[in-house]
Parts: structure tokens; sequence; C-alpha cells
């Protein structure tokens, strides 16, 4: 993501460029032409311009701005030599110069702008282009460049250029700074997790398509790669029973999980199917609890913090420093929402009415294979799902998961648990979860599920890439997900991972 | 791709233009419309540049100073000529037809700007308004500087006498032998040597004697009986036909000012 500079800006360096020029014609004639320096040389301030101009920015404006340097000196009323020399030899400096780095760059593996490497190719260019000078008058044999005196002036020309292109190089790069677009840099966090990768970090998530806009959701895609790398160190918000985590496939909470600081709003799912298939009772995203405090919808520019408050409890930390000082989050009192990872691990999971850590594909299921009902927190309560509340379901064809959903494993376990008849079966298309988020939003008495580990999520998502945390994306070639012709095509489009 | 197509489609039209301009300047001798152009566009701002940089250069009372040098210049080149006279006048007089000397005047004019490395021009800024012409003779107050090789409505510009491009007839002040002043394109090394070659292969040349200058047609380009330096050493190869010296000149070149361009009246 890249934020562009004002038109004002870019129309006044793009201004700039040729006053400087004249500026610098002039400046040599009259002055430094005629300066007693010792050695009896002077540095050419207009090949010192047009390299640095070359170095900073395309061949084409290096060519256009040597050909008309030279061009001018060329013409300027002193110069004895043939009109066209010096322009020759400024414009193959400066496409030369700025070629050079370009090359330089795309050789290079991050693409990182050094400095360094800046300020080195502008000096080759220096010498080339003070030995062009010398070879084209020596070309044309013209009787005041002669073999004695290219001996005597071309050392101490390309010193004196060599000493004043840094501080050349720093002007021109300071003002064609203003006309370029700022590129966006990695977060602090980022850089503290990934302090030994961050420069491959930063040229890996410039990539990133972060300002790409989805059609039909309104908001803004992140890409999970992104996503994960940028979310990493940051607070997050898991939640519970709120039915915005669709539990129908398991690698929703790739993309649902809710970012509440710098993140932004993305979209979800379930946000989205509820626009599009008319889900009643969730018009706008909004985070609630059950205090019934609302709280700031999750629609805040990336560069700001957004703080949203809870019932008056606390607020979200944005780093990871304050997530430690920052009592976390509390909801109704019956669970600590963690900020970190460390701290969910601590978070009492839901517990079943026997006492069991239930998996997350048990509890899809509303109740225990015995039929109890679940148990949240030592206190029973009953879930409302879509056979219990028929009003509420979704049309069955719609706005449900694929069938990839429990498919298999659910039979699988039914028939290998001997599965009693009596107990409330759902069908496989069905999505209870939906059902329950509805409930609770309708304000009916639902259950107030607990994150923790192992419920919503699997206990260990699978990683594809051990090195960037990246999930796993077998699910993808798998699914049937609506979603997932989009998604490819997106990733297509920006050359990501498919 | 096509960024860098169209880049190179434009580096190749420049390249075009800068080789026919070359060759056009080549054509005409180095005094193509180019340098006219050249000279109207920067002329004026170079003229103003060095009213700038001498009034950093000479304080506040610069003008005083300037008018005064200017004074001086012509004094000198009047003394210059005239002791030139006293060394052998019958000679001179009709050898230098300095009989119309009074027909001369020195326009005074400072220089304002340099040419690069390679080459030894400087810009005055007084021009054709000042009735300063090409081919005239640019004297200050060591000696001879050099002549104007074009001219603009405001500035001059002069070939300096230590450029390669120009040759100077001279004459030994003391024997009057005639020969060729060239320059040796070392002027870069402060006191630049001019090489000179003496036509008669007989006459003898001495360290020590002075150099004037033997004077064109018209006074153009140079006139007759200014000094331009002394002869440093003999350089005359055994064998040789003619004999040659380096000559030190009066003038500095590198830290010109204010000099004087004789016009005709």
């Amino acid at each position: 993501m890249s934020t562009e500079p004002p038109l004002a800006a870019r129309a006044l360096v793009a201004a700039a460029l040729p006053v400087a020029l004249f500026a610098a014609v002039v400046a040599q004639l009259t002055i430094v032409n005629r300066l007693p320096l010792p050695g009896g040389d002077a540095p050419d301030l207009v090949l010192l311009l047009v390299t640095a101009v070359a170095a900073v920015s395309t061949p084409l404006t290096g060519a256009v701005t040597g050909f008309f340097g030279g061009l001018a000196l060329d013409v300027a009323p002193p110069a004895s030599h043939y009109a066209g020399e010096y322009a020759l030899v400024f414009c193959l400096t400066g496409y030369g110069t700025a070629k050079l780095r370009s090359v330089l760059y795309a050789a290079s593996p991050t693409g990182e702008r050094d400095p360094l490497t800046t300020l080195t190719v502008m000096m080759i260019g220096v010498a080339a282009g003070e030995a062009g000078k010398a070879a084209v008058g020596r070309l044309l044999s013209d009787p005041n460049v002669t073999n004695a005196a290219i001996r005597h002036v071309l050392p101490g020309a390309v010193a004196y250029d060599l000493l004043l292109s840094p501080l050349v190089l720093w002007v021109v790069s300071r003002v064609a700074a203003l006309a370029r677009p700022k590129p966006e840099r990695a977060t602090r966090g980022d850089l503290i997790h990934f302090g030994h990768l961050a420069t491959a970090f930063r040229a890996a998530s410039a990539g990133a398509t972060p300002g790409l806009r989805l059609a039909g959701t309104g908001g803004s895609y992140l890409s999970p790669a992104a996503a994960l790398n940028k979310g990493r160190g940051e607070p997050r918000l898991r939640f519970a029973g709120s039915g915005w985590i669709s539990q129908a496939a398991p690698h929703a909470h790739k993309e649902l999980r809710l970012r509440l600081a710098a993140g932004g709003a993305k979209y979800s799912v379930a946000n989205h199917r509820a626009a599009k298939y008319g889900q009643p009772s969730r018009p706008e995203p909004r985070l609630r609890f059950d205090g019934g405090a609302s709280v700031r919808r999750v629609r805040s520019p990336a560069r700001r913090v957004p703080r949203i408050r809870f019932d008056g409890t606390s607020e979200l930390p944005r780093s990871p420093a304050a997530a430690r000082r920052v009592p976390r989050l509390r909801f109704d009192g019956t669970g600590a929402l963690g900020n970190r990872q460390s701290v969910a691990r601590r978070v009492p999971r839901l517990r079943l009415a026997d006492g069991r850590a239930r998996s997350f594909f048990r509890t899809n299921r509303g109740s225990t294979p015995d039929g109890q009902p679940l148990v949240a927190g030592g206190r029973a309560r009953k879930l409302h799902f879509a056979a219990n509340s028929p009003g509420q379901a979704p049309p069955r064809k719609v706005g449900t998961p694929g069938r990839n959903w429990l498919r298999g494993t659910g039979a699988a376990w039914a028939a290998g648990r001997g599965r009693s008849a009596a107990t409330p079966r759902f069908s496989r298309r069905s999505a209870p979860q939906w059902s329950a988020g509805n409930a609770l939003y309708n304000g009916h008495k639902s259950v107030k599920r607990k994150p923790g580990r192992g419920w919503l999520r699997p206990a260990r998502p699978k990683r594809a890439n051990w090195y960037t945390g990246a999930r796993s994306t077998s699910w993808l070639r798998r699914s049937r997900n609506p979603w997932r012709r989009r998604r490819q095509r997106l990733l297509r489009l920006v050359g990501g991972r498919r | 791709m096509l960024e860098s197509r169209r880049t190179r489609l434009v580096l190749i039209i420049l390249l075009i233009l800068a080789l026919a301009l070359i060759t056009l300047d080549f054509r005409d001798g180095g005094n193509s419309d180019a340098h006219s152009l050249g000279g109207r566009l920067f002329g004026p701002v170079e003229h103003v540049a060095g009213d700038v940089t001498g009034w950093f250069k000479g304080g506040g009372n610069s003008a005083e100073i300037a008018a005064l040098q200017q004074q001086n210049d012509q004094l000198r080149s009047e003394l210059a000529q005239a002791q030139s006279d006293n060394t052998d006048a019958a000679q001179l007089a009709s050898l230098l037809h300095l009989s119309n000397k009074d027909h001369y005047k020195v326009v005074p004019a400072t220089v304002v700007a340099a040419g690069g490395a390679y080459s030894d021009t400087v810009t005055l800024n007084a021009g054709s308004a000042s009735g300063i012409a090409a081919n005239e003779t640019v004297l200050n107050g060591s000696g001879l500087v050099g002549t104007i090789v074009s001219v603009t409505t405001s500035t001059a510009t002069v070939q300096l006498a230590t450029d390669a491009q120009s040759t100077v007839g001279v004459r030994m002040a003391g024997t009057g032998q005639i020969g060729a002043l060239s320059g040796t394109a070392d002027s870069f090394s402060g006191s630049a040597p001019l090489r000179l070659t003496l036509f008669d292969a007989t006459a003898a040349l001495r360290p020590g004697e002075e150099v004037i200058t033997f004077g064109s047609v018209g006074g153009r380009p140079y006139v007759p009986g200014v000094p331009v330096g002394t002869v440093t050493t003999v350089t005359t190869e055994p064998g040789s036909l003619t004999p040659t010296a380096l000559v030190k000149p009066y003038a500095d070149f590198t830290g010109l000012g204010v000099v004087g361009v004789v016009v005709s009246k």
C-alpha cells in the first residue's frame, strides 16, 4: 500500500527540475569555473545534477535531463566546443546511471532501496560522464582536448565530482522524495517479532493487497497470509457464541478473526452471508456483548488505534507490552478473554456436564453424546439450535456451509459412539451455530460460550509453512465454499499463493 | 516493457538529435545558430549573475574600483604602446602603423563566466551594445588576454591566448624578429606557457626577451604593440628549422577580472 503525494507536490518537483538545471548551468559557468580551486580543476555541477536525478528516478528522466543539461552547457556563451557534445555524453550518462540503478534493484532479492547503492551508482555515473566528456572531445579532435590535458584534468575533475556527489544526491533525493509515493512500512510489533527477518518481511508485506476491495462486501480484503503476519503481536479478540465465527467450515476463523487493533474492518463470511441471504437479525456488524453496550463498529482506518470499550471495563491495548498491564476483557463475569494466546490458553474451556473438555465437533452437536445439554462454565445452559427455533433457521439450500462440514466425521462419530435415536439430531446441512447467534442477537436466552483453545478452533491449526506460520490452505482445494472462486481469482490477480 | 520501450525510443531520438547538432556545428566550424541561440538565452542571465558575484567579490564600492581599474587598463595599454615606441621609434613607426593608434578605443568589461576544464574561453559582460564586435583584441593591465570570437547583445566570448586554437602574430621587442605564438592547452596549470616559433631560422632567442604583438591588418584580431610575455625557456631542437621557446604571459589567465576590449572608433 502506498500513499500518493499531493498533485501540487509532484508538479512542484517536476517544475523544479528544469529550474535546477538552468541554475546549475549558470552557477557552473559564472562561479564554479572561475573558482581558483587547487589543481586548476573544477567539479561539474550539471553532470552531478544529472547523475543524481538519474540515480533517484527512471532511465527516461535521466536521459532527458542529461540531454537538456548537456545541451545547455553546449550553447551557453563561453562554450567553445561543438554544440551537442555534452548533450550526447550526459544523455547517455543519465540513461546509463538510471538503468544501472534499476538493474541493481531488480537483482537484489528484497528490492530494498539502499542509499549507499544509489550513491555508488551515481559515483560511477559521474566518473563515466567525465570520461565521456574527454572521449567525445578527443573523438572530434578538439585541439584543447589533448592527451596531456586529459591526464591533467580528468583525475582532478573526477575527484571533485566524487567529493560533491553525496551532497548533491542528498539534496536531490530529499526533493524527489516529495513526489514519490511513500511506501507503507510494517508496524513496530512485526519488526520486533521478525527482527531478524525485517528486510524480507517488509518486502513480502509490500506485495500484499490490503487495499483491494471485494465486490459486494464493502469491506477491504486482507489476504490471510498478510493478515496472519500483520496480526502477530497485536491483541486479538475471538468471539464465541455470537454467531460471528462460523463453525460451519473449520477454516472460517482464519478470515473471521476480528481485529480490533490496527486491523481495520475486514470482511467476514458470516456478515456477507447475512447480507446476501437476508439474515434478519444482523444488519450491521456490531460488537455486542452481554452487557448490552453497543461498541464501535470495527471499521476503523488502519492507522488509527481503535479503542473499544466493553462495559467500561477496559480498553483493548495496542502493544503486547501494554497487554500485559491492562486487565483482560471480561464478559459478564463468566470468563476472561485473552488478549494474547498465552492468556487465551489459561481461559477455562467450555466444559461439558461430565466435566470433560469437548472438541469442536462434539460441541457442534449441541449436546453431549449422552444427550445431555451443554454446560458452560459449570452452569448448564441450553443451546438454541435451528431445530429448536425453526423460524430462524436459514433456508436449507442457501447460506449453509459447504457439504464438507463435518462430512463423514460426524456420521462416523455417531456410528462409532452408538448415538441413540432419542438424541436431538440435526441435519448435516443445517447451521446450528447460526441460529445460536441469531438467538443471541434476538435477545433469546442463549448460551454464552467461552473462548478457548480446542473449542472453536482445532487444537492445533495445521501449518503449511513452518517459517511464516501460514495456515494450511488444503481446505481451499477441497471445499466448495462460495468464496473459493473469488479468493482464487483475487490471489491470481495479486500473484499470491494459491 | 512498454515503459522500457518508450524510454529506449526517447533515448534514441535524443542521441540522434545530439549527433545532428554536433554535425551541424562541425560543418559551421563551431559557429552554428545553436551557439547564438544559447548566447541569447544564457547571456543576460550570466550578465546578471556576473554582476551579483562581482558585487559580492568587490564589496560595496565595486563600481568605483571597476572604474579605476578600467582607467588603469587604458593608461597601461597606452603606456605599453608608448614604451614600445621608445625602444625603436623609427622602425616601429613604419612597421606597426602607429600613426593610427589614436583610432583605437578601449571598452572596459568584466569577466562573468568561464568555460569548462578543456576550453580557455571566458565571457565578458559587454557585448555588441557596447560596440564590441568579433575579432577584436582583449587586454588587461598586464598584457594581452585574447581576442573576441563571438558576441551577443550583452555578452562577448573571448578566446584566451592560451587556448590551443589561438595563434598570435608576435614580434620580439628587442630584435624585431617576427613569429607566431600559440596556446598549449595547458592553461589549467596556472602560469601557462605559450609556445613561440620564430620564422627566421637564424634568429637567436634568449630567455628574458619581451614578446609583443605584431599586429594584424586593421587591428583585427590583434592590435600591434601589446605586451604578451617574456621568454622563459628556449626549446630549440638541434637541427630544427625554426627556433622555438616557451613564453610566460604577463596576464594571469586564472584570475581575470576587468579587461579592456580595443574597438575601432
